[in-house]
């Protein structure tokens, strides 16, 4: 048995929840519709991609990551998170960005899905027991952008806490 | 060239390229945050500059407006003390004379007087209305002197006003003294006619480089929202609240109806210039 189908449901939870998020922060009704729909079209899509990407589900010793949803997370992350910039640009809502925590999980995202959003079409094919593809600097590249975010999602929530203390 | 030897170059090939486009994006991705963040803090300090700028006419605009109005008040005052109480004066002297050919005890004679006593409140209630435009006792010699006839003034045998006047007490500009003096007068004012109040106090003191004024009442209070909404009724509160605007001043109402009211005005005296305006 391997760890993959934990990958596989930590990407529709974390889909989820930052859909959540969005959807919240975004202020106009067209906007928050649109996030909605983003919502409602990747779960279908992740169904769809989970039954095709895993055709026998009993066989978890050979569970493989979603061939699709990943790449298509990274691409719908990035144009949130520009969406976001573009709001935090052109309207102002706060005095001190750098104080601001959806700011900081947005860096957070940002450098994480550009870090590998050209690495995730590969994952399915190279994340299995015999891996034949050699993406060691890649990996590398990957943890360290999950690391960057990690610490921006931390110092979000420093901020997050102060504020409401 | 073997197979498996050109796999591992396409392999490499692609990683190599992969990559770079990972590099690149990484680059883009560093140099938008960069971006957003210089371009936000610079554009919101511009807000912050143009709020300022829009302030400060605001406040120039309304010290503008309470000058005039002051000048207004005192050209007024100036009418009515020298044309109408003049010409007020004459006729009663006319009156006088004219009472003199009448009989005694006579029906004209009695009518005389009575007009006579007419004139003579008309001419107490223009000075009465004169002195309230433009308290010369106010200019010369200020603001306690003027504050301590008001209470005189105001004090009767239903009403009993007190004035708390600190010992060490150096007033500030007279602009102020005007603002703090025609603060008072409304509050009073409101408290007598409005709230039904018997005991009223006016406390003066300076606490934190800031001088406080509180008026205290045992009147019937009021629903302060309520008041500020009627536009009728809010206009002295309102009015209250914009000269206080101008020094960067606050006032604050613990009002409620059915028991007595504490309003407290509190002005910051660290910045000069904003009293200037007033000047």
């Amino acid at each position: 048995m391997n760890n993959l189908l934990l990958f596989n449901v930590d990407l529709l939870v974390r889909f989820t929840l930052l859909l959540i998020v969005f959807y919240y922060t975004f202020q106009y009704p067209r906007e928050k519709r649109t996030a909605l729909l983003l919502l409602v079209g990747f779960w279908i899509l992740y169904g769809v991609d989970f039954f095709l990407s895993n055709p026998n589900l009993s066989d978890l010793h050979n569970h493989r990551l979603n061939r699709y949803s990943f790449v298509i997370e990274s691409v719908i992350m990035l144009g949130l998170v520009l969406r976001f910039f573009l709001f935090l640009v052109r309207e102002l809502p706060v005095a001190n960005l750098t104080e601001y925590p959806l700011f900081w999980i947005c860096c957070g995202l940002l450098i994480a899905h550009a870090g590998t959003v050209f690495l995730t079409p590969f994952m399915y094919y190279y994340n299995v027991w015999n891996n034949p593809y050699d993406f060691r600097t890649m990996v590398k590249i990957e943890h360290w952008v999950e690391i960057i975010k990690n610490c921006a999602f931390a110092i979000a929530m420093a901020y997050a806490r102060r504020s409401t203390h | 060239m073997p197979d498996a030897q050109r796999i591992d170059m396409t392999l490499q090939t692609a990683n190599d390229g992969i990559l770079i486009a990972t590099i690149a994006m990484l680059l883009m991705a560093i140099f938008i945050i960069i971006f957003v963040a210089y371009y936000q803090q610079k554009q919101a300090q511009h807000q912050i500059t143009v709020k300022e700028l829009q302030e400060r006419h605001r406040q120039e605009l309304m010290a503008a407006m309470f000058r005039g109005q002051e000048a207004e008040r005192r050209r007024l005052a100036q009418d009515l003390h020298d044309d109408i109480g003049t010409m007020l004066s004459v006729a009663k002297m006319t009156l006088n004379q004219l009472e003199r050919h009448l009989e005694r005890y006579s029906p004209e004679r009695a009518q005389a007087q009575k007009t006579r006593q007419l004139l003579d409140d008309t001419l107490k209630n223009v000075r009465r209305i004169s002195r309230d435009l433009v308290p010369t006792t106010l200019e010369r010699f200020g603001l306690l002197a003027a504050l301590e006839e008001l209470v005189g003034n105001a004090n009767n045998d239903l009403i009993s006003v007190q004035l708390e006047w600190p010992e060490k007490f150096d007033m500030t500009a007279p602009a102020l003294d005007v603002m703090l003096y025609r603060i008072v007068q409304e509050l009073v004012n409101n408290a007598i006619r409005h709230a039904g109040a018997t005991h009223i106090t006016i406390r003066f003191f300076i606490h934190e480089k800031e001088l406080r004024l509180a008026v205290l009442d045992d009147g019937r209070g009021f629903d302060i929202d309520e008041v500020i909404q009627s536009k009728q009724r809010g206009l002295g509160l309102r009015n209250i609240e914009s000269r206080l605007s101008v020094v960067n001043g606050h006032v604050t109402f613990d009002v409620a109806p059915g028991r007595g009211s504490r309003i407290i005005v509190q002005i910051p005296l660290e910045n000069p210039k904003l009293v200037a305006l007033l000047t």
